[in-house]
């Protein structure tokens, strides 16, 4: 278990990560598990009874997050609630060690009806998809992308999955499995020796597994040009580049720049040359994804102008790709970077993720050392990174002038 | 109760041009400087001496976007090579422009000031900016949840400035003209309520000299009064279906009443205790919840949401249902006559303590904690008198306000798919 002390903090963080190998088969399982898991424990047997104990607890929350990450399937759960002696009742804590004990560990078979409820829950996620647009269009992006790797796969697993799966099924899994995970637990705020004592507990639980690398996704290939249409107000292009560079790399910080570059901020090409020239865009954003070995260049533009602008983001990247950034550019997205990282220490939420995926690609940095790695790139660094991008995917969403509600 | 994050220890006071500022020492990563402009989208009508002027809609976020356009350069760029990042956001009451930073923040600082008194509106920018603000306006209009919000505003209202949004509808920013800004801007951006609120790891006395001794284009404020918006206690529509492109249908309940209390202590008061009865009616401690998740009437819980704004509140809760007639039937039967079943004491007092604790917890997030301090701070409110209000509200006082609720105030929207 880790102690991340702060002082400056009215709340505590405390984070279970089950981390386990990617298999597409149990995506659903996990998907299910998570809802089941934080729905009701054996002192609080009901949605509603653990609802009002969680108020009771100075409004204590749960979320859960449930990703893929290089090779790893990923549950987190975090906790949060005030500082029980800031509240003026560290008695609470017992009862807080107490819930999440009940959650996850040596729990009896499910009860139907929040098993029923999950599913029922589960299937109206995955049908509502389309309802959320921009994440719909990510979903079809990786799905173009990715085929039938696990990468493209949703993490819900499949409707046709979710029709078929049974309590027992999805309690074997959780006995077999899950249980079985490696488990990293992280806790952030500040806590005396004698929360710390009591949250020791948990150390019992956690282990460490070897999970061996997913197969690779080899993204060599002729470029893949795909238009969809939807009832919308804007048409969203996605650029997908291909760009090799992992988290443990020595040009992991230069290939994040490049995405600074590209369009990470309001000072990037992209952003200056369809927002600012071209007044054809509001909202324009790059997301750099190591462990995916992708760099994602998003842009929502004007429906009669998406010709223009998906040529222009082909255009502005071809020639970036060829000329790459001025000192001055660069510079200045350093700076933008430099304060990302700054502001994310002044963030609670952000402090435990940053450790976790220190801990886990085995990082030595801790993030002001990535301070240091910005300093240090060179434009022969970024020149070398940008060489590297090679388009893969382009993703059109087409929207429909005439669509009005 | 102890509280970290309220600020006690601020340098304040006030220039004679009208802006008042509060340096306020942190050590914090970053300095965070915001500048609120005491223009808002709610604001429509306003009184100058004994002129009244109407305001178009949207034309407060219109402002925002021209702002950070200087004469010859874009303001944008001159933050970024100072090592900053600026932002701006544009809320129901005001306007706020910020810069986070750790280098340059005092050059920054007056940066900005300059910016702020500097308007450069052209025929040309106003166009080119106005087709930025519509592919904005198109963005939101493409997500679920505004389509669902902007649906009940227009059952609910009559003509309050809510039903505008924030942004304006696409033909509201089509009427905006550079003349408008122009006059927007006199108006409001010397106003006496302006503020500026800097917190970090600063020389307060760097910061409070040069401030102090800054040569400002604004020599003298203005004094803007807002005319208060009688918007008629009564609802446009009961309910309406609409058929639109969507996978799983949701149902909307929306609930006006107006409020003849304009002090800010009492607004916040009944804006909380709306949340309060709410959740206790129908949040997922209620039974209400329990027995609609187990009839597979509610997907998951309702989306709880309340705005008091120009004395008129409108609340609102959605939930994906796949039978939204039914669910309907159920709402109504509880809003009206489902209490005395869910209002017991001691589920009072854990949602007030959980309400506490969520107070606490969210100043944790500075960015959160100075906008919240700022905007009470412009109606002389304050983080402490925002906890003591909360520790105030006792259960007499959601049954109280639940009197108020009659069925001609509520509203239904369902959005149910096409096919």
């Amino acid at each position: 278990m880790i102690f991340l002390p702060t002082k400056q903090y009215q709340a505590v963080h405390i984070s279970f990560y089950f981390i386990d190998k990617i298999e597409t088969d149990a995506f659903l399982y996990r998907f299910l598990l998570a809802r089941i898991l934080t729905s009701y424990t054996q002192s609080y047997m009901s949605k509603q009874s653990l609802s009002k104990k969680l108020n009771a607890l100075y409004g204590m929350f749960i979320t859960n997050h449930i990703f893929i990450l290089k090779d790893y399937h990923i549950m987190r759960f975090n906790f949060v609630f005030p500082n029980p002696n800031l509240v003026g009742s560290p008695e609470i804590m017992d009862d807080i060690i107490n819930i999440i004990k009940e959650m996850f560990f040596d729990r009896p078979l499910f009860k139907e009806d929040i098993f029923e409820e999950a599913r029922r829950y589960t299937i109206a996620h995955i049908q509502s998809k389309k309802d959320h647009k921009l994440s719909y269009a990510k979903d079809r992006l990786m799905h173009h992308m990715f085929l039938n790797h696990p990468y493209g796969m949703p993490i819900t697993g499949s409707l046709e999955e979710v029709y078929q799966v049974t309590l027992t099924e999805t309690y074997d899994y959780y006995q077999k499995y899950f249980l079985n995970n490696q488990l990293q637990i992280y806790v952030c705020g500040e806590l005396d020796d004698d929360l710390k004592n009591k949250l020791s507990i948990f150390e019992s639980y956690e282990k460490t597994i070897k999970i061996p690398p997913l197969e690779h996704y080899n993204m060599h290939r002729k470029i893949q040009t795909i238009d969809e249409h939807m009832n919308m107000h804007q048409t969203y292009i996605f650029l997908a580049y291909h760009l090799p560079v992992k988290r443990d790399d020595k040009r992991y910080v230069a290939a994040l720049l490049a995405h600074t570059l590209i369009a990470g901020y309001p000072e990037s090409l992209m952003y200056k040359t369809l927002r600012e020239t071209y007044f054809m865009a509001y909202d324009v954003d790059s997301t750099f994804e190591y462990d995916k070995s992708v760099l994602i260049l998003y842009a929502g533009v004007n429906i009669e102008s998406a010709s223009k602008a998906y040529h222009l983001m082909i255009e502005t990247m071809n020639n970036f790709i060829f000329d790459g950034p001025s000192i001055t550019s660069l510079n200045q997205a350093k700076d933008y970077l430099k304060n990302e990282i700054l502001s994310s220490l002044d963030f609670q939420d952000s402090i435990i993720p940053q450790r976790f995926i220190a801990d886990l690609f085995q990082l030595n940095d801790v993030p002001t050392d990535l301070i240091d790695q910005i300093n240090a790139v060179t434009l022969e660094d970024m020149l070398e990174v940008i060489s590297m991008l090679k388009l893969d995917t382009t993703y059109v969403l087409n929207g429909d002038t005439t669509y009005e509600i | 109760m102890k509280f970290k994050n309220i600020f006690d220890q601020a340098l304040k006071f006030k220039l004679p041009n009208g802006l008042y500022v509060e340096l306020i020492y942190a050590p914090t990563h970053q300095t965070y400087v915001q500048y609120d402009m005491p223009l808002g989208s709610i604001h429509s009508r306003y009184k100058i001496d004994d002129t009244i002027y109407e305001l178009k809609p949207g034309i407060a976020h219109f402002l925002e976007h021209m702002m950070y356009m200087m004469p010859d350069h874009d303001a944008f760029e001159h933050f970024h090579q100072l090592g900053v990042v600026a932002n701006a956001m544009t809320t129901y009451r005001q306007t706020t422009y910020d810069i986070i930073g750790h280098q340059h923040m005092l050059e920054a600082t007056l940066y900005l000031i300059d910016m702020l008194e500097t308007p450069v509106f052209t025929s040309k920018r106003v166009q080119q900016e106005r087709a930025i603000i519509q592919e904005e306006i198109a963005m939101y209009d493409d997500e679920l949840d505004t389509i669902i919000q902007k649906k009940m505003f227009d059952q609910l209202l009559i003509h309050h400035p809510l039903k505008s949004q924030i942004t304006g509808y696409k033909k509201d920013i089509a009427k905006i003209k550079k003349e408008d800004l122009n006059v927007a801007y006199d108006h409001f951006y010397r106003a006496d309520n302006r503020q500026l609120l800097i917190m970090g790891p600063i020389d307060v006395e760097a910061f409070e000299k040069a401030l102090k001794s800054y040569a400002y284009k604004i020599k003298s404020p203005t004094k803007p009064m807002m005319m208060p918006h009688h918007e008629p206690l009564m609802i446009k529509q009961s309910e309406v279906f609409y058929h639109i492109p969507i996978e799983v249908s949701v149902l909307n309940v929306g609930l006006k009443l107006n409020i003849d209390n304009i002090n800010e202590s009492n607004l916040f008061k009944t804006e909380v205790t709306m949340l309060f009865l709410m959740r206790l009616l129908f949040g997922t401690t209620s039974n209400f919840h329990d027995q609609m998740i187990q009839n597979n009437l509610m997907i998951d819980g309702f989306n709880l949401n309340v705005t008091l704004e120009d004395q008129t509140l409108i609340f609102m809760m959605d939930v994906e249902s796949n039978d939204t007639i039914s669910l309907k039937k159920h709402v109504e039967q509880h809003m009206l006559y489902g209490f005395e079943n869910e209002m017991d004491a001691s589920t009072f007092s854990d949602l007030k303590r959980a309400y506490i604790g969520h107070f606490m917890m969210a100043l944790d997030d500075i960015e959160n904690r100075l906008f919240i301090y700022g905007k009470y701070r412009q109606y002389n409110f304050s983080l402490f008198d925002a906890y003591n209000t909360l520790e105030s509200i006792t259960l007499k006082d959601v049954l109280e306000l639940k009197t108020r609720i009659k069925p001609q105030l509520i509203s239904y929207s369902h959005f149910i798919t096409k096919d």
